[in-house]
């Protein structure tokens, strides 16, 4: 087995290359039959998977085939509402149409409310493929696989600026140096060296 | 965060059939705040179209930095949405227009596209303004530099003052 | 300072014992007070920015503080009594003429207890001056080694070494430092 860490962070990398994968391979061609056919991609655009962190997560569908696809249907169930809060976007939306060797993208932004180990998993798309047939077509899309979500309180360790936290340092070192300081300062200025008493020519 | 976006909306009434009239966008938008773990800045824009002459059920078309697209519509067909990502390096901030079109709106725009005509004579059923504020890209310092580097500079200052007593 | 009598005066003895290295109890009290605050700071740098655990970490908090505050007062009177010295001698000019001025109308006072007021006076401000200046150089050197330890140092160690390696390392440091008289 690989080192955990070292894995992580070359799974997270994984994300980033895109994996195109064939929607509906099984698919019967007709002779002479024009037919949609739908490549789509799930990418996740993150650096780091972060506990409540936006997790950015692009689907792409391609249509290779001869005919437009209709009413395709884009619905990815791999973020439960239990481990994860949609911030931004939608989990399950249709195109009305997706010409011949046109291109569609879809974006949802979602904050993972746990961390730990979490795969990645292939969404589903419909569809017709093609305007004159009632049939439905169901593909996926390529997957992103697994990822390790780090605890926010890890991220926030190694990444967070902590202004508020130096702020309060910085006054914590009130009493602790500007007092004394102060002080020192106050009694030094009211009794300063006589200028020709210094014997090693030292003077204010 | 969710920014309600400027909803403008524009008149289009030429044809019959599934055009929308006086349409009025209710928009929300998103966009990435924090670019410091992710490579590429989400735009997201989820909006609800109404149109003065009770038309439903309109498939709509975005001009976007992707081109002119298909916008995405929620299974019962109420919700659009229309989003995009770009690079964290040039991701732009500020407004983002999105242009609507309607079927018509499209065939045209298509039309003059191949016809290598000026596309803004063609009227967008209505324009949404994502905008995006810019995403954090990090500290410009950190803070453990300063706060270190602040140390030293008191300890040296302390330093000099003990040499000039002990001297 | 010590007459060549075997006999000390009052004034003698008194200002004997505030040149050693015997502090008193209300500077004592100061010392101590202010080392245990300096020592327990970095407590907020790991609890806060190292994230450690309050709760779970409570006892080696403890424990670090209150050796650190023993060090960090050690240093504190080392400082001081090696500043006493240098500074009396500073301040014994500025003392006299500022003394002399007030004193001057005074003809009835005697010459011997003019001395004893200027000598009582420059005892007083050297041990202000070198009392709040040993609180400040020591916590700024202090605060210094401690920020960074953590920060470069001992950064990639677990918080609770870290914790532990800086601020028993700076406490360390400036006890032995104020050892020297340099």
């Amino acid at each position: 087995m690989r080192h955990p860490a070292a894995g992580r962070e070359r799974r997270m990398l994984r994300y980033v290359l895109l994996a195109l994968c064939l929607v509906g391979c099984a698919l019967s061609e007709g002779e002479g039959e024009e037919r949609a056919r739908l490549l789509a991609a799930k990418r996740v655009h993150n650096l780091y998977l972060v506990e409540g962190r936006d997790i950015v997560v692009q689907y792409s569908v391609h249509n290779v085939g001869q005919a437009a696809a209709i009413n395709v249907q884009l619905t990815d169930s791999g973020f439960s509402t239990e481990d994860f809060e949609v911030a931004g976007g939608q989990l399950q939306v249709k195109f009305d149409r997706i010409a011949p060797s046109a291109n569609v993208s879809h974006t949802v932004v979602v904050k993972p409310k746990k961390f730990g180990y979490f795969n990645f998993t292939a969404a589903e798309v419909s569809y017709q493929p093609s305007e004159d047939t009632a049939e439905i077509q169901i593909g996926y899309t390529s997957e992103p696989g697994e990822g390790g979500i780090i605890a926010y309180r890890d991220y926030d360790r190694k990444f967070s600026p902590h202004v508020f936290d130096w702020i309060i340092f910085a006054l914590l070192m009130i009493p602790v140096l500007l007092v004394p300081f102060l002080m020192w300062y106050n009694i030094k200025s009211k009794y300063v060296i006589p200028t020709h008493g210094g014997k090693k020519g030292k003077s204010d | 965060m969710k920014l309600f976006a400027i909803v403008l909306a524009a008149l289009l009434a030429l044809a019959t059939g599934e055009t929308c009239t006086g349409a009025q966008v209710e928009a929300v938008g998103f966009t990435s705040l924090d670019a410091t773990i992710v490579t590429k800045i989400a735009y997201i824009a989820d909006f609800t179209l109404s149109c003065s002459n009770g038309a439903k059920d309109i498939s709509l078309y975005a001009e976007t930095v992707d081109g002119i697209v298909g916008v995405a519509r929620s299974v019962d067909g109420v919700k659009y949405q229309v989003s995009w990502v770009e690079d964290v390096a040039t991701a732009v901030s500020g407004e983002r227009p999105i242009k609507l079109y309607d079927e018509q709106g499209y065939g045209a725009l298509r039309k003059a596209q191949r016809g290598n005509e000026d596309t803004a004579s063609v009227e967008p059923v209505a324009t949404i303004n994502l905008y995006h504020p810019g995403a954090y890209k990090g500290p410009w310092v950190q803070s453990e530099t300063m706060a270190v580097l602040a140390a030293i500079f008191i300890y040296y200052y302390a330093y000099t003052q003990k040499k000039r007593l002990m001297s | 300072m010590v007459s060549a009598k075997g006999k000390l005066t009052k004034e003698e003895e008194l200002l004997l014992q505030d040149f050693s290295r015997n502090v008193s109890k209300k500077s004592s009290i100061i010392f101590y007070f202010n080392a245990l605050i300096v020592s327990a700071i970095p407590i907020w740098l790991f609890w806060r920015i190292h994230m450690m655990d309050p709760l779970s970490s409570a006892f080696i908090f403890l424990l670090v503080t209150g050796i650190a505050t023993y060090l960090v007062a050690f240093a504190y009177i080392n400082t001081k009594f090696v500043l006493k010295h240098k500074v009396a001698q500073k301040v014994e000019g500025a003392v006299s003429r500022q003394l002399m001025k007030k004193l001057d109308d005074d003809k009835k006072m005697h010459k011997k207890e003019k001395d004893e007021r200027v000598s009582w006076k420059k005892n007083e401000v050297a041990e202000a001056e070198s009392t709040t200046f040993s609180l400040f150089y020591n916590n700024a050197l202090f605060m210094m080694l401690v920020v960074l330890g953590s920060f470069l140092v001992f950064r990639s160690m677990a918080p609770a070494y870290n914790y532990m390696f800086s601020t028993l390392g700076a406490a360390g440091v400036i006890a032995l430092f104020s050892t020297s008289t340099k």
